[in-house]
């Protein structure tokens, strides 16, 4: 039974959902800076103080890059493991190298893009320091 | 061989496939006979009976010229705003008829037009692109298409009867709610029928290109419309439901005076705005991807050469879909929120530039190595380029919160958007009409001449009208007013859009006229007028409509140009499933990532059942707009029992025999359950829809809570906690069963199966009943959160009625022989189904009965 229910969900979809893993790591980053400021701002803070927030999603935006990063690393490792820069060799296009080698670029591009994007949506809890 | 629950058909014999073995000739006297075959099995109905087809090409052609029917509707209702407009104190239409208007225009350019348009197309080429027959499901195709259409007349006709919607194309609160006339509820429950159908087309195109394509394609040999259809499909499945929920909303507030948008009462307009635009704004995006993917299929084409950086583009592609669900609240700059929030989605506007610029680069890098064929689709891309460009950078300059609130609901606005949209999908769509025109009318080729006035016509006519709309905006003429004074010193700019809009018109006309007039036949009858390289070009001239003779074994990105001999295989019936053994209509299913071959499909073909489903689910919808509830019900029990007995006759029947040739050696099984079904995906697809909407109302309830510092309210009554103990068990427990009936029915014990579904119909009747008596007592009109507690109980009730269908579905199928331990696909759809309702039960269970404790 239980071996079944994992087969369930194999149908390598999984494989093809890593390349977003990245940008869904920008998701997830992005609707917590936003619902943690507003709850912050409506909720817990009285006087407008953002340090606090500003430590603890600071915090966040580390862990999220570091996602990003290991991401990326696992996304170049494929790339490498499809044949990318090896010396003196044809890269194909009809088989699993190529297939791979397409998955680890697209991931590594996609976690450029996500790591950019975390930077952009974090600068503005750092830079303005109020609720107002 | 005999086969059992556990120990099923498996695909055998030789993959992949050698090249002896596709050089080797085919016996012509068989090939024949086979195509006869396939012949009377693709067959279209004649006659009055025509209308009943449902095969990709018919179902996309009528879709799309109903889309561009829909589109020159809306477009005589922009030129008649702009006739009021083109000079001071006009008096050619009142203030009312010009709001029905510019809400009808926008509307109609956005649900009747741009989202069904990609949806025809996608319907229209995808198949040919993937070198499959048709459609994974076609008849699901055409109940989406009748629903449009129906729909859209409705929608579109209350213009007719002065009756039209006329609060902006985003119908905000708290003026659409108090609006007495009927316009508000024609665009929700319109709008909400067509936004039904949409989802059908993003289920469909989503397996289409997981499953449906060709022996050998891997996700890293599909054409880059495959990609972006993913994509947007994806797209879809995330931001149509908040709109969906969010109408829900809005329609229990207008109907029955739920006070979800009233202040007064607790409720609160800003959240009609935020699930608005957290639909709105990836929306657009959702219109832009695939005709931008037109683009990238013209390209290479008129380049010669395959494209330079795919996987640029699909970087591209899923950036953007993902980073454009970041965007809603720049819709919002003036709303006051905290600066801070403005913040997040002004970065994340800007960083959505990247990605958007990329595919720019990756066209154009195409274009510069390889030999540019001067032809008609590619000076629409051109032209596509050039505007959606100049509409990009206003778009940088709105994304800046300081700008924004300076020309927020200006002209300037209207001139941003008509740039991206016209840029972003007008053109590129054009392109492909000139483009695909040969494909679809089998040989057949546009003007040239026409299409270069057309081209121009509208090129310089839409930048003489829009152009100047930034200035008048800078010089603050507000968006949506209906005349101005003398005084304004705006006459001559708007007398000067008003003018060019009628050149816009011209050049429609032109491009109108060539697609329809009658074109004879010596305008040549080649099979791929374009030398382009991928496998649409294959098709029959002339037509069959079979889609593809056999299907291709592919290798490579553009098999037209990079595997020799493949028409003349494809023609010669040397691939795959080029016979059809009991005269069912069939495709092939293929693995997600790499194609491999797994069964046959069967597929379905012309059926009245469609059609009659979709009336009475337009009835369902469409009653209920003027208050008549009962035969809206009546509807609704129709449109179930139709699509009931679509499915029973008609899906996952139990095949001749367990497996068949397909050719080139391979034997493959004739049916599949479980994760291997393409209607097991259509079922999960739709199920994270259906999540995506039921997070919208979870998402209100946090909403209201951060929004309100009584929420919810100290003297209220709440859900009776041992009634919401009561329905989590219950249904959890009605899960259970069914989870077990389907492992206990494949294992061979039916009866011990069919108790455990009989079992769970019971289970989710008393939750039900008990999900009714935890919230009796509230009164949803007295404040927002009785109100969002029944809303939450009113959704988990219909799909508990969806729940307990599928259920009994099961139970009748396996009685009446339809489904086996072998032949289960229907019992593993359901558990799938039940695996979201049990979610959702113990998520509405938690936040009914456990949150208001700690929040309050």
């Amino acid at each position: 039974m239980k071996a079944q229910g994992k087969t369930e969900f194999r149908t390598g979809v999984g494989t093809l959902l890593k390349i977003s893993l990245a940008p869904t790591i920008w998701a997830f980053h992005f609707v917590i800076c936003y619902g943690a400021t507003a709850v912050w701002c409506t909720k817990l803070t009285a006087s407008g103080d953002t340090v606090p927030l500003q430590t603890w999603l600071s915090a966040l935006t580390v862990a999220a890059l570091a996602g990003i990063v290991a991401c990326g690393i696992n996304g170049w490792r494929t790339w490498r493991r499809g044949g990318y820069g090896e010396d003196g060799h044809t890269p194909g296009i009809g088989d699993t190298e190529s297939r791979a080698r397409f998955l680890g670029h697209a991931t590594v591009l996609l976690s450029v893009v996500s790591f950019i994007g975390v930077i952009f949506v974090i600068t503005p809890v750092l830079l303005i320091g109020t609720c107002a | 061989m005999r086969y059992s629950g556990t120990d099923r058909p498996q695909a055998s014999g030789i993959w992949p496939p050698t090249e002896e073995m596709l050089a080797e000739p085919v016996d012509r006297a068989a090939q024949a006979a086979r195509e006869d075959r396939l012949r009377e099995a693709w067959d279209e109905p004649t006659g009055i009976a025509y209308w009943t087809a449902v095969n990709n090409d018919k179902v996309g052609a009528w879709y799309s010229l109903t889309a561009l029917f829909f589109m020159l509707c809306a477009g005589v209702l922009a030129l008649l705003m702009r006739v009021q407009l083109a000079v001071p104190d006009n008096q050619f239409l009142d203030a009312d008829r010009f709001n029905q208007f510019f809400t009808m225009h926008g509307s109609a350019m956005m649900f009747l037009f741009a989202v069904p348009m990609f949806e025809a197309i996608s319907i229209l080429v995808l198949p040919a692109f993937l070198g499959a027959r048709d459609m994974p499901f076609p008849r699901l195709s055409a109940y989406g298409y009748w629903c449009f259409l129906i729909g859209g007349i409705f929608v579109m006709g209350s213009v007719l009867f002065d009756s039209g919607p006329r609060g902006g194309w985003f119908m905000y609160p708290p003026l659409s709610t108090l609006d007495d006339g009927v316009g508000a509820d024609i665009w929700l429950l319109g709008l909400s029928f067509i936004e039904v159908a949409s989802i059908a087309a993003a289920v469909e195109l989503i397996v289409g290109v997981l499953k449906c394509r060709p022996p050998g394609m891997r996700v890293n040999l599909m054409p880059l419309y495959a990609w972006y259809v993913l994509v947007v499909g994806g797209m879809i499945l995330f931001a149509f439901p908040p709109l969906i929920a969010g109408d829900f909303l809005f329609e229990m507030e207008r109907s029955f005076d739920w006070p979800f948008f009233d202040p007064t009462r607790g409720g609160d307009p800003m959240l009609w705005q935020h699930l608005f635009w957290i639909f709105g704004h990836p929306e657009v995006y959702i219109i832009f991807l695939p005709s931008i993917a037109i683009a990238a299929m013209v390209v290479p084409t008129v380049a010669q050469r395959p494209i330079v950086g795919y996987s640029w583009i699909v970087l591209s592609a899923v950036g953007v879909g993902f980073l454009s669900f970041g965007l809603w609240v720049h819709h919002m700059f003036t709303t006051g929120l905290p600066n801070i929030s403005l913040g997040f989605f002004s970065a994340a506007s800007e960083a959505v530039v990247i990605p958007t610029g990329i595919q720019i680069f990756v066209f154009a890098a195409t274009l510069m190595v390889g030999k540019v064929k001067k032809s008609l689709p590619m000076l629409w891309i051109a032209g596509a380029l050039a505007i959606f460009t100049l509409g990009g950078l206003t778009g940088v300059m709105l994304a800046i919160a300081p700008f924004n609130w300076a020309v927020h609901d200006t002209y300037f606005v209207v001139a941003h958007l008509h740039y991206t949209l016209f840029g972003g999908m007008i053109f590129p769509v054009m392109a492909g009409v000139y483009y695909f025109y040969p494909f679809i009318r089998k040989g057949k080729m546009m003007s040239e001449t026409l299409g270069r006035w057309s081209f121009w016509l509208i090129f310089v006519g839409f930048n003489a009208a829009f152009l100047p709309m930034h200035y008048t905006g800078m010089m603050g003429m507000p968006r949506r007013v209906y005349t101005y004074g003398e005084s304004m010193d705006w006459g001559w700019l708007n007398m000067l859009s008003t003018v060019a809009s009628f050149v816009i018109a011209a050049g429609f006309l032109v491009f109108v006229y060539d697609l329809l007039r009658k074109k004879k036949d010596f305008e040549g009858r080649q099979r791929n007028p374009w030398n382009a390289g991928t496998l649409e070009w294959s098709h029959d001239v002339p037509e069959e409509n079979w889609g593809v003779r056999t299907i291709p074994y592919i290798t490579t990105r553009y098999p037209l140009w990079q595997q020799p001999q493949m028409v003349e295989r494809m023609d010669a019936g040397r691939f795959y499933l080029g016979d059809t053994e009991f005269g069912h209509r069939e495709t092939l299913v293929t693995s997600v990532l790499d194609a491999k071959p797994l069964h046959i499909q069967r597929v379905t073909g012309p059926a009245y059942i469609t059609m009659l489903a979709a009336g009475f689910t337009g009835g369902a919808f469409i009653f209920p707009t003027f208050h008549i509830y009962g035969p809206a019900i009546v509807c609704g029990a129709f449109a179930i029992v139709c699509v009931l007995y679509w499915l029973w006759t008609s899906t996952a029947q139990i095949p001749e025999a367990p497996t068949g040739d397909v050719g080139l050696g391979l034997t493959l099984p004739r049916y599949a359950s479980g994760s291997d079904a393409p209607g097991w995906w259509a079922v999960w697809i739709t199920m994270l829809g259906d999540a995506t909407a039921f997070a919208s109302l979870i998402f209100g309830f946090f909403f209201y809570w951060t929004a309100s510092d009584n929420f919810p309210p100290q003297d209220t009554t709440h859900a009776d906690g041992g009634y919401v103990a009561a329905f989590a068990v219950l249904l959890a427990l009605s899960w259970v069963a069914t989870r077990m009936a389907r492992g206990i029915h494949r294992g061979g014990n039916v009866a011990m199966g069919r108790i455990l579904m009989a079992a769970g119909i019971v289970l989710t009747l008393t939750g039900g009943a008990a999900v009714y008596t935890a919230v009796s007592d509230l009164r949803p009109t007295e404040h927002v959160y009785p109100a969002l507690i029944c809303g939450l109980a009113v959704w988990l009730g219909a799909h508990l009625m969806l729940g307990v269908i599928g259920q009994g579905y099961c139970l009748a199928r396996s009685l009446a022989g339809r489904m086996t331990p072998l032949y289960d696909a229907d019992l593993h759809n359901v558990t799938l189904l039940w695996h979201f309702i049990a979610l959702q039960s113990l998520v509405t269970a938690a936040v009914i009965g456990l949150l208001p404790g700690w929040m309050s």
